[in-house]
């Protein structure tokens, strides 16, 4: 059974876990450990390329670099809730 | 005269022959809307849909879409309308634009009425993760089955004959499988057809943008009057693709159908397989060659490994913008890194935590090679095998789902995970996928699936079509069955 510290994994992604949620999890990821040696058990898998992306059409384009007005200010900063002026304020980082 | 349970063409003949109005269809589906008790929707543009449908006056004859109202996913972005992807993170959060798919839907005078609830954020296949909770089926006794997902209140609420069609989106088969369990069609085309512009992104090389309506060539229609090349998303195809209209009537002589033994021989479902088999004789009928292929189960059985591990590690990084601090729900803390963290701990449920862990443990150094890299491989693994398939046959034909839509807490039978999602191959390889009615089990729809290669999706919409006229489950809803 992989060894996983669970804390650290979530603060890394900032997110907290409660005790029900770190015990409900370990018994989802036992499950998925499980499921993950199927992977193990593909004839040459460890051979072959990754596949990022399957379709080989080239599809890179560049566009004008045209300056356009989309949105106000204020538009933009509607959907915060730590809007003052023309700025989002969070708590002071240097203190 | 009720104006539900039409389809999108049975609509457009009212409107042309002046005997009803955008207006009052759209008034008696609010109507229907606000009665329902599938738990469907999430926010309501009932208001704006009234007074776009004011203005629509004079019919445009060749513009099946004009006055029809549609049903929207509630992750894709609309213009001034709430959009929370039903997850508690993006509550209040109100776009400043309309998702490309809309905007096209919208310039051809279709009517967008609702957002529809889904799996959190896109993730999950059943409809019961939602932040409003269950989504429910309208088959069988009220309230006891689900109709899945994550597209859920999509589909309840074409298979409810409220609307004729609404939007979805696709990382597995989360438009697919819920018609099947729906009993509607739901399809999905060649990834990069359609721009994913203002669709909440879940794993981008496998998110499609599709549809779900009561006929597949309605389907067909929606695809050919939405797809193409859009500068927002440069994923999209640079190259047009042909139309998928012309052909759709083409007889089935001479195609070549691939039926996938392994899963076949999963299936216990006696009706499903009755049904399954009966469709496969009437297929030969009409001079279609369908042969039961051996396929490497090994194979089948990476689908769902492959599927999870890419998907729960890509979806960290399409997620890291939900901070709370420029928009979303945010809940306070100390320091912008507490309020981060307080704002996407509460604001996730613990499903969509759990997905995010799992993702970041296999993106961890010392297990990217084992976990994530294994699974990059096995996606070509899996791809190459049906790329190779691709090359005899022009479709795989396949039950959508082992039976007909559980009961709540209930298990998909025969659960052995490789029949109940083996659909994500067509989201490996960007292939355009098919979900239709097949026929009906105990009152409970049951559908079948057909997938083909990239670009094909002329090729399979036109056998799709043929199979809708030999089951005759043209227009399948709810109505029509209770």
């Amino acid at each position: 059974m992989e060894k996983i510290d669970i804390k650290k994994l979530a603060r890394e992604i900032l997110i907290s876990l409660s005790p029900e949620e770190e015990k409900e999890f370990m018994e989802e990821f036992s499950y998925f450990i499980e499921q993950f040696k199927k992977l193990e058990a593909l004839p040459h898998v460890d051979e072959v390329a990754p596949m990022f992306f399957p379709i080989k059409e080239e599809r890179d384009f560049l566009r004008e670099d045209e300056p356009e007005a989309l949105y106000s200010t204020k538009e933009i900063l509607s959907n915060s809730k730590n809007m003052k002026d023309t700025f989002i304020v969070i708590p002071k980082v240097v203190k | 005269m009720s104006h539900l349970n039409l389809t999108i063409s049975e609509l457009h003949a009212l409107y042309v022959s002046g005997m009803t109005t955008p207006l009052n269809v759209v008034n008696e589906v609010i109507d229907a809307l606000q009665k329902d008790k599938n738990n469907i929707l999430e926010a309501t543009m009932f208001d704006e849909a009234r007074a776009f449908a004011a203005t629509l006056k004079v019919v445009e004859e060749d513009n099946l879409l004009w006055g029809i109202p549609f049903l929207v996913k509630d992750n894709f972005a609309t213009k001034g309308t709430e959009t929370n992807g039903s997850s508690n993170i993006l509550n209040g959060y109100i776009p400043l634009f309309d998702a490309e798919v809309i905007t096209r839907l919208k310039a051809l005078k279709a009517i967008p009425i609702a957002k529809t609830t889904l799996d959190e954020l896109g993730m999950g296949g059943k409809g019961i993760t939602g932040h409003k909770g269950i989504t429910y089926n309208p088959y069988g006794e009220e309230k006891t089955r689900i109709v899945g997902g994550s597209s859920s209140g999509s589909a309840s609420g074409v298979a409810s004959g409220y609307v004729p069609f609404s939007l979805g989106s696709d990382t597995g088969d989360s438009i697919r499988k819920p018609a099947s369990w729906a009993g509607i069609v739901g399809f999905k085309p060649t990834w990069g057809e359609i721009s994913r512009f203002g669709l909440y992104s879940f794993m981008p090389t496998l998110d499609h943008v599709g549809f779900f309506t009561r006929s597949v060539y309605e389907s067909a229609y929606l695809y050919e009057v939405t797809k193409g090349f859009d500068e927002k998303d440069f994923t999209t195809n640079i190259k047009p693709s042909p139309s998928v209209l012309s052909d759709i009537t083409t007889p089935l002589k001479g195609r070549k159908i691939a039926v996938l033994k392994p899963i076949m021989d999963v299936m216990r479902n006696q009706n499903l397989i009755k049904e399954f088999n009966s469709l496969v004789q009437k297929l030969k009928d009409q001079g279609a060659i369908v042969d039961f292929v051996p396929f490497d189960e090994a194979i089948l059985a990476a689908i769902l490994p492959t599927y999870f591990m890419l998907s729960c590690a890509e979806t960290i990084t399409c997620n890291a913008n939900l901070t709370g601090i420029n928009f979303g729900n945010k809940v306070e803390g100390n320091s912008y890194e507490e309020i981060v963290l307080n704002t996407r701990t509460a604001g996730f449920s613990s499903k969509i935590k759990y997905r995010f862990l799992l993702g970041n443990f296999v993106l961890q150094k010392s297990k990217r090679n084992a976990y994530y890299d294994r699974a990059q491989r096995g996606r070509r693994i899996i791809v190459d095998a049906f790329n190779a398939l691709f090359e005899t046959y022009d479709t795989i034909l396949l039950p959508a789902a082992p039976s007909h839509a559980p009961r709540i807490g209930e298990k998909s039978e025969p659960n052995s995970e490789i029949e109940n999602n083996y659909m994500a191959i067509a989201n490996f390889g960007g292939y355009p996928s098919i979900t239709l009615p097949l026929g009906l089990d105990k009152g409970l729809p049951l559908g079948v699936n057909l997938t083909s290669h990239i670009h094909q999706d002329g090729k399979l919409l036109n056998i799709a079509y043929q199979i809708e006229q030999l089951t005759n489950l043209y227009n399948l809803h709810v109505g029509q069955v209770k």
